[in-house]
């Protein structure tokens, strides 16, 4: 039987390489754009610059992120419907989650690779600001550095993290679904059809979760929140309801994946 | 000699449409099987239901002894056309995959047969020749040791030179206690390989006989009685 690692470590490599080919794309974009601005700018360097490139490199960066996460949702699709790791003796939950997991330490290594770069503008940007003023930039540099609550922003990147999963399984699930129903039935007009089915199942989808979470805050929070502290406990709420639809989609896709997909190609 | 493969009561449907039908098989280990039916009469299907990669809605599929699909994946080696790859993939990163995601793929039966075959561990997937392309699937496939290798249309589009290097490789790298089942619509190309013949028609298994039989008893080779089995002149 195949190990989860050894396959986790065959498709986190695939993505690793499609990761760095973005981020290199993004660089390259970056950097056309940073020497546009200095021959538009007469071949003159200002240090000012700096701020518009950075809101330029921001601009791109979040290009790049969506393209990243379309491409790794794509690549998760097709692992589930190849033959190629269809055929590989390991049980469909390890293949699932080798997937999945494989594909949010790509994203992951996007972030530390834009993490970086972020960095060494951050600190080219305080030491400009030191240069100019030194009593705003030193305010500025402490306001800049200063984290406005250490709790709400773990919880809300752990938030974002598990959205980005939640919408892979959602895309995931629609798709077992568009391939099941047109696998069971003889469909005419199929593309139509699949387009159809997925307007309908994605509304479904968004019906059901969001009445969901709209009413566990209703629930909890029916007074209103606008104490700091009832934001960071909605905010671990809603890491709760996220996992919890986590879970149950993945256990949903895996007994698809079981049980009826077969393979595209 | 026990059974390598045994299916029993097998039913498929995809698209609303019947593509097998009550299909009852129990095959020996250590033989080459010709799987033989018209384009569209079931055979990928067939043999991709038999590898675990298509579902069974009705029907137990048994190989080697197991009946757990897993179990059967390790037993089984499907020639997969290697589509799931990309065009700019290297056979070296297609053979690098194989060994790692596979326990029994063996690096050195896979560079005899590469060897064999000529192949160039180099080449891009996307620069190989339909030929090279079917040497490379048959060394990838016959490199792993499994109990049963599930050859599909391994010589479909292939020269005459290829086809014979083809399946002098199948000869000289079978098991002695491996089956092979092939499929095809060319009977003419693999009849010198076969012990036995199956054959689909109508979604359903018309026939299972050995060649010695075919001979003895209708005095015809393989492709005439399979064209006589089509034609329903023989019942």
């Amino acid at each position: 039987m195949t190990r989860m690692r050894t396959l986790n470590n065959q498709l986190f490599f695939n993505r690793w390489k499609m990761i760095n080919l973005v981020f290199l794309i993004n660089l390259m974009a970056f950097g056309i754009v940073m020497l546009i601005d200095v021959v538009s700018n007469k071949m003159t360097f200002k240090l000012v610059m700096f701020d518009k490139w950075y809101m330029y490199y921001m601009l791109l960066t979040f290009v790049a992120y969506l393209v990243t996460w379309v491409l790794l949702a794509k690549d998760n699709e097709q692992v589930l419907f190849s033959s190629k790791y269809r055929m590989i003796p390991i049980t469909e939950w390890k293949l699932y989650l080798s997937n999945m997991l494989s594909s949010l330490l790509a994203l992951i290594y996007f972030w530390f690779l834009e993490g970086i770069v972020n960095t060494i503008f951050g600190s080219i940007q305080a030491n400009h600001f030191l240069v100019g003023n030194a009593l705003t930039s030193i305010l500025y540099t402490k306001a800049y550095y200063k984290l406005p609550n250490v709790d709400m922003t773990v919880r809300s990147f752990i938030i974002g993290f598990l959205s980005i999963t939640l919408v892979w399984s959602i895309v995931t699930l629609v798709h077992f679904l568009i391939s099941l129903i047109s696998d069971k039935f003889a469909l005419k007009k199929k593309r139509v059809i699949k387009y159809v089915l997925y307007f309908l199942i994605t509304y479904i989808c968004l019906m059901i979760f969001n009445s969901t979470v709209s009413g566990v805050f209703v629930l909890m929070y029916g007074d209103g929140f606008n104490v700091l502290e009832k934001i960071n406990s909605m905010l671990l709420t809603s890491i709760f309801i996220f996992i919890g639809w986590i879970v149950v989609l993945t256990l949903i896709n895996i007994y698809l994946l079981k049980k009826h997909i077969e393979t595209d190609y | 000699m026990s059974n390598v493969l045994k299916i029993e009561e097998l039913n498929y449907k995809k698209g609303g449409k019947k593509i097998l039908e009550d299909v009852n098989l129990k095959l020996d280990s250590g033989k080459i099987i010709g799987l033989l039916g018209e384009n569209g009469a079931g055979k990928t299907t067939l043999m991709r239901i038999i590898a675990g990669v298509n579902s069974v809605s009705e029907g137990v599929i048994t190989v080697n002894g197991n009946t757990k699909k897993i179990l059967i994946k390790e037993n089984v080696s499907l020639s997969d056309h290697l589509d799931g790859f990309k065009a700019t993939n290297k056979i070296s990163e297609i053979v690098h995959f194989y060994n790692a995601v596979y326990q029994d793929f063996s690096i050195t039966k896979y560079e005899d047969i590469a060897n064999f075959l000529g192949l160039d561990m180099t080449k891009k997937l996307a620069a190989l020749s339909t030929g090279t392309r079917g040497k490379l699937v048959i060394a990838l496939t016959l490199a792993r040791s499994a109990k049963l290798y599930l050859l599909d249309e391994p010589l479909s589009g292939i020269d005459s030179i290829s086809r014979k290097k083809i399946i002098s490789s199948i000869i000289r790298w079978k098991d002695d206690d491996s089956t092979i089942i092939i499929s095809d619509h060319y009977v003419t190309a693999i009849a010198s390989l076969l012990d036995e013949v199956v054959i689909i028609k109508n979604q359903k298994i018309r026939d299972l006989i050995p060649v010695e039989q075919i001979q003895s008893d209708y005095h015809l080779g393989i492709e005439a009685y399979y064209e006589k089995v089509y034609l329903g002149e023989i019942q």
